[in-house]
């Protein structure tokens, strides 16, 4: 299956997993989360150590430095969030991932993945890119770097600062460098 | 907003399943010409200030379409196999709430050329489909596209392949993004004449209502400012305004009451609460979309019809038609910035009519575009050679984000009888209702047009100055967002389910006029004829009203 494809069929599938949804619950338990964030508080859904795992790959996924990534958006308070309400049939799943990554890691390194080198992190990614694990974590920190702050990750437009983006209500044209200068072209 | 209340027993002169697109206009044209009216809309009455800017809540969490937990569909590609569960967005993407589709609909209106409605006998047949002519023509439809146009709000200015209009639009096309521009440049270098977007969103204050805002929130998404001509915005208001049009929000219908002459009496329905309601009526329209109306018309057999109401042709809920979709994307040096403004600016229709000299039956038209959030593009969006983790991705994103954008491709579906809606036989709805089936596989030459466009496409980008320019994999549709000819329009009774006046040809003084009348499905962007035919059908049941014809 072509990536398109097969990155559509994985969306379509766990997309099911959302229907649990209903949004007010969903941002009444992201508004905890990032309550629980900002005070430093534990993680609600997550344990410590799964926390740290998940932070771990989000940060691989989405680096630091330079431009925010994934750990400065708060990607992992998203899923905190999002795996204890529309997101909770994905939770064992992730969960028993979670448990087998740190183990893979001890083998690999005698450390949770977290605590692995940056080297033994990617090489241990890469072995696990097309398990279901990763592309669940792949799309969670997606999600928590871009999706609106209200659902507890995207921290102080994160996501917007990496796409290098200014979110305004409404705005006027020109709107990019082509329709500013369009001369004869249109 | 204030409205009046009808008794539920005592009959209503006209009781319409749906307040969409088809709804909306059929609603203000008949409570306008004094006739009583009762709407019943499954979803909520929301207003333009409910809506938000929200990706996840929109495309993930079912917002304003709903949950498949709720709603649950099915689809499989032929009648051989079972047809599995769905997840969101598919495989019917509709919006449930008053205004329908046309609330989260992205506002393409392009208007059918006279070759729709003239196909068969220009073309020919196509073997394995039930390709034919529309009972009506171009000509007789012209009027009433002007009225969508001034009446519904419609920006734009004539295109060099656009077909006769009797007035200008009422307000001209909004401003011309970087998209539109490189569509131009790329579409001129090859020869081709690109045109301005007709778009059913408001380049100027029109009508009492606010213009474009430009805050790139429109596929998908509901309208804050209320310039997205929705029936919701356009239609629904006037309606009420009569003093002859209730609205009700959070009314199911799950069945067309007939009595012992075969004519309908009115309809069953759940309200917000879940009791049952039943709602007499002189006449009943179902205007509830391509896949609700078939389903409940498939709901409501009975004794005397035993295969589904109107159903005597076997064609209800046969030849689904989603239109053919595909995309090209392309990156440039300079900021685009496309997540600013409307989806859609310019469009190139030379590829329109069918040429026997491709090899195959098809045509269409493509624009230039960005459809995605920053969710869905990092998704689903990049080109193959990119990394989908780490620094490279990362940079990827930054970089190509404000300079991307897409030329999708739209085109024509042939009305195949496999592809239909169903009734599934063992998953429920939350109502109990019977899920929606869905069968549906492109027609050999519904893909290859779907090819042919995407080459064009891609070579536009090209020649505009792409810096990369990559095709989305042309395959088989498993979601489709315009549910199109599964009540047919026809002259002949065996194999069609309405006639030229939207009246079944079954039962007397039931109407079904939404995108399931189509008889083909046009190039894509289907909403303005949708809306032309409730004008006309509006017409056509007043004639017959006041001549004491239903």
């Amino acid at each position: 299956m072509d990536p398109v494809s097969s990155r559509r069929a994985f969306l379509a599938q766990v997309g099911g997993a959302w229907l649990a949804a209903n949004l007010p619950l969903v941002l009444t338990l992201s508004a905890h989360a990032r309550e629980a964030a900002a005070q430093g508080r534990p993680f609600s859904t997550l344990a410590e150590a799964e926390a740290r795992a998940f932070e771990a790959v989000a940060a691989q996924i989405l680096p630091s430095g330079g431009l925010p990534g994934a750990r400065e958006a708060g990607a992992v308070h998203f899923a905190d969030g999002a795996l204890g309400s529309f997101f909770a049939d994905q939770l064992p799943d992730i969960r028993l991932g979670l448990a087998d990554l740190d183990q893979r890691a001890r083998g690999m390194g005698g450390a949770p993945f977290a605590e692995l080198d940056d080297e033994h992190q990617k090489a241990l990614l890469h072995e696990l890119e097309p398990t279901p694990l990763f592309q669940g974590i792949w799309m969670l920190t997606i999600i928590g770097t871009f999706a609106e702050p209200a659902y507890g990750g995207n921290r102080e437009g994160a996501g917007q600062q990496l796409l290098g983006i200014v979110r305004a209500p409404s705005y006027q044209p020109p709107f990019g460098y082509y329709d500013a200068q369009k001369g004869d072209d249109d | 907003m204030s409205q009046p209340t009808f008794s539920q027993a005592k009959p209503v002169d006209f009781v319409i399943v749906g307040s969409g697109a088809a709804g909306g206009v059929l609603a203000k044209e008949l409570a306008a010409n004094g006739f009583s009216v009762v709407v019943l809309e499954q979803g909520p009455w929301r207003q333009s200030a409910d809506f938000h800017h929200d990706e996840l809540g929109v495309w993930l969490l079912g917002e304003l379409t709903g949950s498949p937990r709720d709603f649950p569909q099915t689809f499989r590609q032929s009648p051989e196999e079972t047809a599995a569960a769905q997840p969101l967005p598919g495989p019917l993407l509709y919006a449930r709430g008053v205004g329908g589709s046309s609330v989260h609909f992205t506002a393409n209106f392009w208007r059918f050329h006279p070759v729709d409605f003239r196909e068969r006998t220009r073309w020919g047949s196509i073997e394995g489909t039930r390709f034919d002519d529309w009972p009506i023509s171009y000509e007789e439809l012209e009027p009433y596209y002007t009225k969508v146009d001034w009446e519904v709000g419609v920006s734009g200015v004539p295109g060099p392949f656009d077909p006769p209009r009797s007035r200008p639009y009422p307000v001209p096309p909004l401003p011309v993004k970087s998209s539109g521009v490189l569509l131009s440049r790329g579409a001129r270098r090859l020869g081709l004449h690109p045109q301005p977007a007709p778009m059913a969103i408001l380049s100027e204050a029109h009508d009492g209502r606010l213009p474009c805002h430009h805050c790139g929130f429109c596929m998908g998404y509901g309208c804050e400012f209320g310039a997205k001509s929705s029936t919701l915005v356009s239609m629904i208001p006037t309606a009420v305004a009569t003093g002859r049009c209730e609205v009700r929000p959070g009314a199911t219908v799950h069945r067309v009451e007939t009595d012992a002459k075969g004519r309908a009496t009115g309809v069953l329905y759940w309200d917000a609460k879940g009791r049952e309601q039943k709602q007499a009526a002189r006449a009943v329209v179902l205007s509830a979309n391509g896949a609700e109306t078939a389903r409940l018309l498939l709901m409501s057999a009975s004794s005397r019809f035993p295969d589904g109401l109107a159903n005597s042709s076997g064609m209800v809920g046969k030849c689904l038609m989603w239109n053919g979709n595909t995309s090209a994307w392309g990156t440039f040096p300079e900021p685009l910035n496309e997540y600013k403004s409307v989806e859609v600016t310019r469009i190139v229709h030379d590829f329109y009519d069918a040429d026997p000299r491709r090899g195959f039956y098809g045509g269409g038209g493509f624009d230039g575009r960005f459809s995605f959030g920053p969710i869905f593009y990092a998704m689903l969006a990049l080109p193959p050679d990119v990394p989908r983790w780490g620094a490279d991705f990362k940079q990827f994103l930054h970089d190509s984000y404000t300079r991307t954008m897409e030329v999708a491709c739209h085109s024509t579906s042939l009305p195949v009888e496999s592809n239909s809606i169903t009734l599934d036989p063992s998953l429920k709805d939350k109502w109990g209702r019977p899920a929606l089936r869905v069968t549906y596989r492109d027609h050999a030459d519904d893909l290859k047009t779907m090819q042919f466009l995407q080459d064009r496409a891609l070579e536009v980008l090209h020649a505009a100055g792409a810096t990369q320019a990559w095709g989305t994999p042309v395959v088989p549709q498993n979601i489709g967002a315009h549910l199109l000819g599964t009540c047919r329009m026809g002259t002949d009774a065996s194999s069609s389910v309405v006639n030229a006046d939207h009246r079944t040809h079954d039962v007397p003084n039931l109407f079904i006029c939404d995108g399931s009348s189509f008889v083909t499905s046009g190039r894509g962007q289907p909403t303005m004829t949708i809306q032309a035919l409730a004008f006309r059908a509006a017409d056509r049941i007043t004639a017959l009203a006041r001549a004491h014809g239903i």
